[in-house]
């Protein structure tokens, strides 16, 4: 099975009525850095949610490595989600202690080289450091672990262009060759070079899940400006 | 996976529930000292007055400590599970039970420890103000002493009196009513977190307006349950009081430990599926 993620028949509903996931269907192979793309809206934070297990699905299924989103399936799965979510009055060597207690798959010398490159202390505490730097840290953690399916939403998104430059070398330099990387983001040139292949979402629907050599071939175009094609507006 | 989550639930939690310790001893040394100071019988009112002042905030303190540690665990468990921090509580691969377990154990833990907090700052307070009483009046203080002394001896004696039959059993009943009570209390702050997130757009309103229905639910089911016993032992009271005034009691002790035990298991159950079953990560 060269499917680590399937998606069948996924429907959202939040309160309101307001619909996120519209009937969505999807295989996520393994391997791959993907990207998924759409406009603000278009639910990719929720299908990621709904992947991590934070959401709970209106009709439909998720199978990761073909089990529900549940206690196993995130023992394979390291998500960096678009929010600075770690206790703020933890110091960053007890992150590194609460990973490798949890996370079998977390390499905390990997971790500790990564935030030595950066100059990180590994005393300071969270609440001093800047919104940049927490973010790097809390990337540093998630890519630290060998885990089968990287997701990572809007990883550049509120950070420097050089910051950008790193966080794109940390994915890269990082992840495990047999696990997928799914990227979500709006921010499609600045990634577009590390991507392997996409998908568009628009309005809880798949419009697209094609490689990057394919619409480079076939469109002639870059995945950024095909991008702006299907979604102008 | 449960040993891991409590030992970083323990070392997150410490800080503050001992800082509410600290003080409140502070407070209980302080409020003993004042019996040292020449101020109570102080023809001017504020000198005294200051002196009862210390005295009742010794006093909130306890309430403080006891009240405090509750809202401290109710709202870091809310933060912990369905504020930012619940992206990495709900993302850990552990189980929802294992979740729970853990938080619950923690702040049960912590007020039991709470309990104890207040009746040590208790006993502190006394010998602060025995020993502040001596150079003042050094016989008072040593009537004091003796006379609890003499309660010390006694306390044998009394055990074995026909008046104290069964209260070997009442006070059974009453650490089982207390013990219960620690873990309802703990899941009925747990439980109204939970239930408060189905108030999608006013989740913490819904929490505190889940708390005081709940809490009116059990004072319902307590009197519903309590009351009956009650009056059939007050029909009863001339053959209980020959038997002992402790036998009185007992029943109704454990009467309400079972229904703290099924509401703070019903909470239990009902928490772990809203989490599982529920969850919706703003």
């Amino acid at each position: 099975m060269n499917e680590l993620v399937i998606v069948n028949n996924l429907t959202k509903v939040y309160e309101k009525k307001k619909l996120a996931l519209d009937h969505m269907n999807l295989a996520i192979p393994r391997g791959r850095i993907i990207g998924l793309l759409g406009p603000n809206g278009s639910g990719k934070t929720t299908l990621i949610k709904l992947i991590n297990g934070l959401l709970t699905t209106t009709e439909g299924e998720i199978f990761i490595n073909g089990k529900k989103p549940g206690s196993e399936t995130k023992a394979w799965v390291s998500y960096l989600p678009e929010r600075t979510y770690f206790q703020e009055s933890m110091q960053v060597k007890e992150l590194i202690s609460y990973f490798s207690d949890f996370y079998s798959d977390f390499r905390p010398e990997k971790a500790q080289q990564m935030l030595a490159n950066l100059g990180i202390d590994e005393n300071a505490r969270l609440k001093t450091l800047s919104k940049g730097t927490k973010e790097k840290v809390q990337l540093i953690m998630v890519m630290s672990r060998e885990a089968q399916l990287y997701i990572l939403d809007e990883p550049i998104a509120g950070v420097d262009p050089a910051a950008r430059d790193y966080i794109l070398k940390t994915i890269i330099s990082n992840y495990n060759e047999n696990a997928t990387v799914l990227i979500s983001t709006h921010l499609i040139s600045d990634i577009e070079k590390i991507l392997d292949e996409v998908i568009f979402i628009r309005d809880g629907r798949v419009i697209l899940q094609d490689t990057v050599e394919n619409i480079r071939e076939r469109k002639g175009k870059s995945v950024d400006s095909y991008f702006r094609e299907v979604f102008a507006c | 996976m449960l040993g891991k989550l409590l030992k970083h639930e323990w070392k997150a939690v410490w800080k503050v529930p001992m800082l509410m310790f600290g003080v409140l001893m502070i407070m209980a040394v302080l409020a003993g000292l004042t019996f040292s100071l020449p101020i109570w019988d102080s023809e001017w009112i504020g000198l005294p007055l200051s002196g009862v002042m210390l005295l009742l905030m010794f006093y909130f303190s306890m309430i403080g400590v006891t009240v405090g540690v509750s809202i401290y665990f109710a709202v870091r468990y809310y933060k912990n599970m369905f504020t930012d921090e619940g992206y990495l509580t709900h993302t850990l691969p552990v189980t929802t039970h294992q979740l729970l377990i853990s938080k619950v154990i923690t702040m049960c833990g912590w007020e039991l420890i709470a309990s104890l907090a207040v009746i040590l700052s208790l006993i502190l307070f006394g010998w602060v103000t025995v020993l502040s009483l001596i150079p003042k009046d050094s016989s008072f203080a040593r009537e004091v002493l003796e006379a609890f002394g003499e309660l010390f001896r006694a306390i044998p004696e009394l055990w074995r009196s026909p008046e104290f039959r069964g209260i070997n059993g009442f006070g059974a009943s009453i650490v089982v009513m207390m013990i219960t009570s620690v873990f309802s209390n703990a899941m009925v702050m747990i439980g109204s977190v939970n239930l408060g997130q189905m108030v999608r757009r006013h989740r913490i309103l819904g929490a505190v307006g889940a708390y005081f229905a709940i809490q009116m639910v059990m004072q319902i089911a307590t009197t519903l349950f309590v009351m009956p016993v009650m009056m059939m032992q007050i029909e009863a009271i001339d053959y209980y009081m020959e038997v002992s005034p402790f036998a009185v009691m007992t029943p109704m002790y454990y009467i309400m430990a079972v229904i703290f035990l099924a509401v703070g298991i019903g909470l239990y159950f009902l928490s772990e599926y809203l989490i599982r079953r529920q969850l919706e990560l703003e």
